[in-house]
């Protein structure tokens, strides 16, 4: 070698030095992690509602009650008590437990008591027993701050109350899902919620549910005066996890305290490009909806759907919900089929309500033909692009949408593609996109905004308002663009369906159209092919021949 | 090699002028303790290795130019997802650098540890291969680490760093005696444009050399590097539609006057300093020729050149020059001229010249500031200007050194013919 060991030895160091001292990056510390509160006496209760009226409100944490607890004998102070300006913002987890011997004194009828005095996060799993005295007062809560969900709880409360609900009493921006209250107020059967409600769904009471004239929305509930709640919370675990909701516990003698809803169902096929999963069903779907909420991504997997899906009955909730990490990663392709009755209305998790709540991946041959998204913001496919790659394409909508923020027909905050997509309804006042779309392309909209006023960087390539367009020209300009679609979406054109404004036709076949516009629209592609045979020819011929 | 004067006092002001920048640097971090703010580095708000975290994020879903608007070409892409793979990118690159754990730190340390000695490496042989002594080689080793477009690689993280080894490579054996190293310092040249496009104006000294076959099998060596990794990517070739797009809006409304050598960008400066549009508002747009005029000078003089490291010059000149965004760190390039300087057997008035312009041209030495609001620094301008300077004298150069010759030539013939 042409340099001795020591000098070899001494430029390496010398070498490692310098690029040392110009590194020195910091090896920063790991974030500290997630460390649920456990709940496993009276005491820890005590500490727990403590701590939340301190000024604790548990936001994005959960806190789990480990088993029954007793609190006989405690005058039990409100979480998040109602004069309090702090409310329990978390996950609060009753694990199918029960907190039983509830006692909240108020003789002068003036404080609004429960469980929790006022909730701002999520109440599920849980059973409660006790005693409640005071103004306007509920078993698991008085009232709620924000969007509050109360999930599959069940309250055995007797109440002295001026208004006594045996959930709650005024729930106004709250979901109450799957619960049962058996309850008595001022010695007289007391209400499921004794004001109000945004939402009563699939709940059983031994009285009438709630005021309704207040609520807006009541669907799936009975009186169950002597009926048997085990078998129709049986029944309703199984429709909650068709409209996303869940798992749950299922139901044990009148009382949340069973194992975790398990739902077996599996996918046909391998989720590959050549054997997809099959999406045949509602319960296919909600399969898909229900893991994909539980963590899965299906990154690089392929589903397919083969039927149109009727959504009548089913009140859903987006696949991967926006305020979470989840996200679907995979491919989403319609198969030229459509969702039919597609219903969607919960404020659940913050109510940005699309098909999709975060997407990652591909939606493409997919209509949304009827039905309505109600939320906070309202969108047809997603709300929210976890990833700029997140793609649209060749998707239709007649959606009903309002949003209570901001609606928009396609997407809302969507960093991805929108390519090849239309938006067909009566009456529209919302853009087609709102804000942010980094490639939207080839669109129809009949509304009158293509995107939110100043919300983009980006300008539409080729998009058109529908009044814009004369008789006919939809139709034709959906047809002739096909092929750049699958371009500038980067999906292969053998893999879309055409598409008019009333639906879809045939897949696409390469006689379809011209070599001409093959050429004009695969242009780039052509080059890179030539380009590599190119390559491969000089290399053959051209060899180097000279000495140097 | 012959001991040469020019090349001890080339070596010594490389050495100097890296001297200067270790003691400024110093002297800067002590009087601002904390809060590191030499100049001659980006902007401090941005996290250091901005560059090696944000290509890492590009790149970890696999999909850069529909997951991000890449630029870069699939190649560096492709190699980066080895060192994206030691973090999760998933929450974005700021997470990474802030919470990124080992894991993170490992692959920062390996990627500047691997460049640096694979670069020390080849700098050696090279030099040895061209008959320089030990301490010369370790004293341009040195000399190198310091020049303006390492120390700005270095603080970037950028992957540039990689496409500048392949070049190296290519610089030191596109001449070996053995075919398999002449063959394999032509895949290196294609992989370096694989990585950052503009090396492959090196093959103009195959050109030069008339070496027309070994010409186009970089060409199609180039062609393969560009092409193939995108089938490495989600969507394949559709990708390209993506990245020509992306590279053609990051050229265009890339309009950044600090740390930038583009002659676009020196232009619009020097108008508004003399009367112009304030640089808020100057279109940079009115100079979009000058970069083809640069180019045109710098490669047609190179070509004809009478010597093989200007042909190298004229190279590196307009890969700095021209285009839009065109940060310091292409002056990285400008290494490859310096060896075929040093290696240069006879240096006459023309070479000093040459010789002072470059060090110039790669001095990392504060000199003064301009206008901190738009990062625009004195050494800025000297290197711009130096090589601006070298590209006109490397045209007069070839003018007087090629022009008079064919003219006796074609004087000789008709008197023949006479």
């Amino acid at each position: 070698m042409f340099l001795s060991r020591n000098v070899k030895n001494t430029l390496f160091g010398i070498c490692l030095t310098g690029v040392l001292l110009f590194t020195g990056t910091p090896v920063s510390a790991r974030a500290d992690s997630f460390s649920p509160t456990v709940i496993s006496s009276a005491k820890d209760l005590v500490a727990f509602s403590d701590a939340v009226n301190r000024g604790k409100t548990y936001e994005n944490e959960t806190v789990i009650l480990a088993n029954d607890v007793d609190v006989s004998g405690i005058d039990f102070t409100p979480i998040g008590e109602f004069t309090s300006p702090f409310s329990f913002m978390g996950v609060f987890e009753g694990n199918g437990h029960t907190i039983e011997g509830l006692t909240i004194l108020d003789k002068t009828h003036t404080e609004n008591n429960g469980l929790f005095g006022k909730l701002g996060g999520t109440v599920q799993n849980l059973t409660v027993k006790g005693y409640v005295q005071g103004n306007c007062c509920g078993g698991i809560t008085s009232h709620v701050v924000g969007h509050a969900q109360i999930m599959n709880c069940a309250a055995f409360v007797t109440l002295e109350a001026n208004r006594g609900g045996g959930i709650g009493d005024n729930l106004s921006t709250a979901d109450v899902i799957s619960c049962y209250s058996d309850s008595t107020n001022l010695g007289a059967p007391a209400l499921l919620v004794s004001y109000q409600a945004h939402l009563v769904y699939r709940c059983a009471s031994t009285s009438y549910l709630t005021d309704v004239a207040q609520t807006t929305l009541t669907e799936g509930c009975i009186e169950l005066a002597d009926g048997n709640v085990d078998a129709f919370f049986a029944e309703v675990q199984e429709l909650l996890w068709k409209d996303g909701y869940g798992p749950f516990r299922t139901w044990k003698d009148n009382a949340p305290c069973g194992e975790l809803y398990e739902n077996d169902h599996t996918f046909r096929g391998k989720g590959t490009r050549s054997s997809p999963y099959l999406i045949s069903s509602v319960e296919d779907f909600a399969s898909l909806r229900n893991r994909v909420n539980g963590g899965e991504t299906f990154r690089g997997k392929h589903f397919l759907q083969t039927e149109d899906l009727d959504f009548s009955g089913i009140r859903n909730i987006p696949v991967a919900l926006y305020d979470t990490e989840n996200t679907f990663d995979g491919t989403y392709d319609g198969g030229g089929h459509v969702m039919k009755n597609f219903k969607m209305d919960s404020l659940y998790h913050g109510g940005r309500n699309a098909l999709f709540g975060n997407l990652s991946g591909i939606v493409k041959n997919l209509g949304m033909e009827s039905g309505s998204i109600y939320g906070a913001f309202a969108s047809s496919f997603a709300h929210r692009a976890k990833a700029r790659k997140a793609t649209i394409v060749n998707c239709y909508s007649r959606l009903d949408l309002q949003g209570e923020v901001r609606a928009a027909a396609i997407t809302d905050n969507f960093t991805g593609l929108v390519v090849g997509c239309l938006y067909l309804h009566d009456t529209v006042d919302f853009p087609f996109t709102a804000y942010n779309v980094t490639t939207l392309a080839f669109s129809y909209h009949a509304g009158e905004q293509i995107i939110l006023e100043g919300t983009s960087e980006f300008e539409p390539i080729d998009c058109y308002l529908l009044s814009a367009l004369g008789e006919g020209e939809l139709n034709e300009k959906l047809y002739r663009n096909l092929p750049a679609v699958a371009e500038t979406s980067g999906v292969k054109l053998s893999s879309l369906y055409h598409m008019t404004e009333n639906g879809f036709g045939e897949k696409v076949r390469l006689s379809d159209y011209s070599a001409a516009h093959y050429l004009s629209v695969y242009k780039y592609e052509l080059i890179g092919v030539v380009a590599l045979v190119g390559a491969a020819i000089i290399l053959a011929l051209c060899k180097d021949r000279r000495k140097p | 090699m012959k001991k040469q004067k020019v090349n001890v006092i080339f070596i010594a002001l490389l050495l100097a002028a890296a001297l200067v920048f270790v003691v400024q640097a110093a002297i800067w971090g002590m009087k601002e303790p904390y809060v590191f703010a030499f100049p001659l580095f980006r902007d401090i708000r941005e996290i250091p290795f901005a560059d090696y975290w944000h290509v890492n994020f590009i790149v970890h879903d696999n999909s850069p130019y529909y997951g991000d608007m890449s630029s870069y070409p699939p190649l560096v892409l492709v190699f980066a997802r080895i060192f994206a793979a030691f973090a999760d990118y998933t929450d974005g690159y700021e997470t990474v650098y802030l919470d990124g754990g080992t894991g993170a730190t490992v692959s920062l340390y390996l990627f500047f540890l691997v460049f640096a000695f694979l670069y020390a490496l080849l700098i050696f042989r090279i030099l040895e291969k061209k008959g320089f002594s030990l301490p010369v080689q370790i004293a341009f080793v040195v000399a190198s680490f310091f020049t303006m477009g390492l120390v700005y690689n270095f603080e970037r993280g950028n992957y540039v760093l990689y496409a500048l080894l392949p070049a190296l490579f290519f610089f030191g054996y596109y001449d070996s005696e053995k075919a398999w190293l002449r063959e394999l310092a032509y895949i290196c040249l294609g992989i370096a444009t694989g990585i950052k496009l503009y090396p492959a104006l090196f093959a103009l000294i195959l050109l030069h050399e008339r070496k027309f076959f070994p010409f186009f099998r970089c060409v199609a060596y180039s062609l393969l590097s560009l092409f193939v990794p995108f089938f490495f990517l989600d969507r394949g070739l559709a990708n390209i539609h993506q990245f020509i797009r992306w590279l053609v809006s990051f050229a265009v409304w890339q309009a950044e006057y600090g740390y930038n050598y583009s002659i676009t960008n020196f232009l619009a400066i020097m108008a508004s300093f003399f009367g112009g549009a304030p640089l808020a508002e100057a279109d940079v747009s009115v100079y979009n020729v000058y970069p083809y005029i640069v180019v045109a000078l710098s490669l047609l003089s190179g070509l004809f050149a009478n010597k093989k490291y200007k042909v190298f010059l004229g190279a590196s000149i307009a890969m700095i020059l021209f285009p839009n965004p065109s940060f310091y760190y292409s002056a990285s390039f400008l290494i490859l001229t310096m060896i075929a300087f040093l290696a240069e057997e006879k240096k006459d008035a023309w070479d000093i010249a040459y010789m002072a312009l470059l060090v110039l041209s790669v001095a990392p030495v504060y000199m003064g500031t301009v206008d901190a609001d738009y990062s625009l620094y004195v050494n800025q301008f000297v290197e711009t200007i130096a090589m601006i300077l070298m590209m006109f004298l490397l045209v007069a150069d070839t003018l007087v050194h090629r022009i008079p010759p064919i003219i006796t030539k074609n004087k000789n013939c008709i008197k023949k013919a006479a």
